[in-house]
């Protein structure tokens, strides 16, 4: 047999490694982390405070080597207490999102599902609301959101795991209905809540936002969602196991149930806390999955690195726009829909077949 | 290496799907398990495979109890081939195959060079290689059949349980699906497999087990087995049992009447 020239999607006969072209595979990663890494920069620079992207590396490389200043103290402050802040947060709650929606859709063996699936955005959200009604503070509102989203899920897992033949339908129905009667409840507190001071605050806050956290608020977002990603991320290859029906992935002599529980808490932790720090921001956890399936492939193994890199990117791009399309700031659940819907209508008119 | 199964029973409540099942495979040999829908084949499969416990009996692996294997262990003796999958999202031939190596990738690991060769090694087996890259998706039927198949075999089992193995495919995939799961009982390989088509029994069958209404009807040689009185027992109708010579072999078959009048056709044999 002659030697194919180039050897592209073909294999190597000496090689044990001949999958998914590797070298495509990290080109297109690559290129994707340089995108990632300039929008890091650039989004220090821009703002209603513009600082260049040079003075930006000077100041964030004095916080490890100190150098000489030749920028201005004000442009410091900019960028260390006010955007640095919100940059990691938007990495933190993208990449968070995008993660849960991967699995989620993995779990249900079903692309249209997002991380809200078993409640945990409506619980959030009803903790978020009472919190601001009964006047919480910041840290007692997040923290209500974050132990109501956890409670949500907990009711949806532990209702849906009765309907023993078919635990997966169990756990969907159960979360619809946890997640409507959240919805419910937060409905009920916007009709109770005061109308001048309370309600605008419980809207303005259900539609998600960044602009309000601070650099000692990052460690309630960080701490979980690294505690959610971590194992999920080091999973990552046995995830695909969880897109096999229950009798063929327990014949392959795995514990499939032991790992959807472990996967379904990790993805939790992390949606609840995203909801509790930054509201509700929909969109990410359903689409950026299918952008990361697309560009690798559905293996986990790829994919959901891929999709946490593309998740983090695109809620910071999302949330530049936020800072300077207009001159106060577009709620990020209205602006991902914005940004993210026509681009996925545009892509399903383009090439409809391939979308899954 | 065998499977015994004795004096099994399974019901759903009152429900009785399986009643004093018993009998013994051993390796090298293809056993058909023949009966209706809804003849408890699929039931027994499950039984065999540990995936319920919830039965009367016992199933013996290599004289061992299976209660006794947790599910790694099983995976490590016998693999399963389900009846057909309609996989969501659209995973390469190699990565689907890859997936049987499930039981012993340990968690936090990834599949490693051993796991890879052994895929490559199933693909040549069964002369899928050329899929490789290919999406499970975008395969024929017959195809993804021999596919799951490699899926079993890089479990490194000598036991393969197949449901319906053939059920979807077309009359020419049918027979080189079956033809490669001949070859594989030749290497050693014991292959349990259910189907609803008695011919192919006749083909490639070492012993087949007819079950009516959750009981042994028959058990033993296909020609045998099979006679028109089984038949008619098993699937409520008439058929007539023909043999023709291809080279040495004598095969049976089997027609359907056409129905109304119950006339059989002339026999050849």
């Amino acid at each position: 047999m002659t030697k194919l020239n180039g050897e592209k999607r073909g294999y190597d006969h000496n090689s044990w490694r001949f999958h998914f072209p590797h070298t495509q595979i990290i080109k297109r990663l690559s290129i994707l982390s340089v995108i990632g890494l300039i929008l890091f920069f650039v989004s220090f620079a821009i703002g209603r405070y513009y600082v260049p992207v040079i003075d930006v590396i000077k100041i964030l490389f004095n916080l490890i080597f100190p150098l000489e200043p030749t920028w201005s103290s004000q442009a410091e402050t900019v960028v260390l207490q006010v955007r640095l802040p919100r940059i990691i947060a938007a990495i933190l709650v993208g990449g968070a999102l995008a993660a849960a929606g991967s699995v989620f859709q993995g779990i249900f063996k079903n692309p249209l599902v997002s991380p809200d699936i078993m409640g945990a955005s409506a619980g959030a959200g009803f903790g978020a609301a009472l919190g601001l009604l009964l006047s919480f503070g910041y840290y007692g509102t997040s923290t209500t959101a974050f132990i109501l989203g956890l409670v949500a899920v907990f009711i949806a897992l532990v209702v849906g795991s009765k309907m023993k033949n078919n635990p997966t339908l169990g756990m969907v129905l159960a979360g619809i209905m946890v997640g409507s009667l959240f919805t419910a409840g937060v409905s009920f507190i916007k009709l109770v809540a005061d109308p001048m001071d309370e309600l605008p605050a419980i809207t303005y806050w259900l539609m998600g936002s960044l602009a309000s956290i601070r650099l000692g608020d990052l460690l309630f977002l960080f701490v979980p969602v690294l505690v959610g990603i971590v194992p999920l991320f080091l999973l990552r290859w046995h995830l695909n196991m969880l897109t096999l029906e229950d009798d063929e992935a327990r014949a392959m002599g795995l514990n499939i149930r032991q790992l959807r529980i472990i996967v379904i808490i990790c993805a939790t932790l992390t949606t609840s806390a995203c909801v509790a720090m930054s509201g509700m921001i929909g969109w990410v956890g359903l689409v950026i999955p299918h952008f990361a399936r697309k560009m690798v492939g559905c293996n986990f193994q790829v994919m959901l690195p891929t999709s946490i890199v593309m998740g983090a990117g695109f809620l910071l791009a999302v949330d530049d726009l936020a800072r300077i399309i207009a001159s106060s700031e577009i709620p990020l659940g209205i602006l991902t829909a914005f940004v993210g819907a026509p681009f996925f209508l545009h892509l399903i008119l383009k090439k409809g077949r391939e979308i899954i | 290496m065998s499977i015994a199964v004795k004096n099994l029973s399974f019901a759903y409540g009152s429900h009785k799907v399986l009643e004093d099942i018993s009998f013994t495979a051993h390796e090298g040999e293809m056993v058909y398990v023949l009966g209706a829908n809804g003849a408890g084949k699929s039931t027994l499969f499950r039984c065999i495979l540990g995936l319920t416990d919830s039965y009367g009996g016992i199933v013996l692996l290599n004289g061992h109890d299976i209660r006794k294997f947790n599910p790694s262990q099983l995976a490590a003796q016998m693999a399963y081939i389900p009846q057909n999958t309609f996989p969501t999202f659209s995973y390469s031939v190699e990565e689907t195959i890859l997936m049987g190596r499930a039981a012993f990738i340990k968690p936090f690991h990834s599949p490693g060079k051993k796991d890879y060769v052994l895929v490559r090694d199933a693909m040549r087996q069964l002369n899928i290689e050329k899929l490789a890259q290919k999406s499970f998706k975008e395969i024929s039927g017959g195809e993804q059949q021999l596919v799951i198949i490699a899926r079993a075999l890089v479990q490194q089992t000598k036991i393969l349980i197949m449901d319906e193995p053939t059920s979807s495919l077309d009359f020419g995939n049918q027979l080189r699906v079956l033809r490669k799961v001949k070859e594989l009982t030749k290497k050693g390989y014991l292959v349990i497999l259910s189907s609803h088509n008695p011919e192919h029994a006749f083909l490639f069958a070492d012993r087949v087990l007819a079950l009516a209404d959750g009981k042994v009807a028959g058990c033993g040689k296909p020609e045998e087995v099979l006679t028109k009185k089984l038949m008619q027992k098993l699937y409520k109708e008439e058929v007539d049992i023909g043999q023709v010579q291809w080279g040495e072999r004598t095969i049976s078959y089997c027609l359907p009447s056409l129905g109304g009048e119950n006339e059989a056709y002339v026999s050849v044999g």
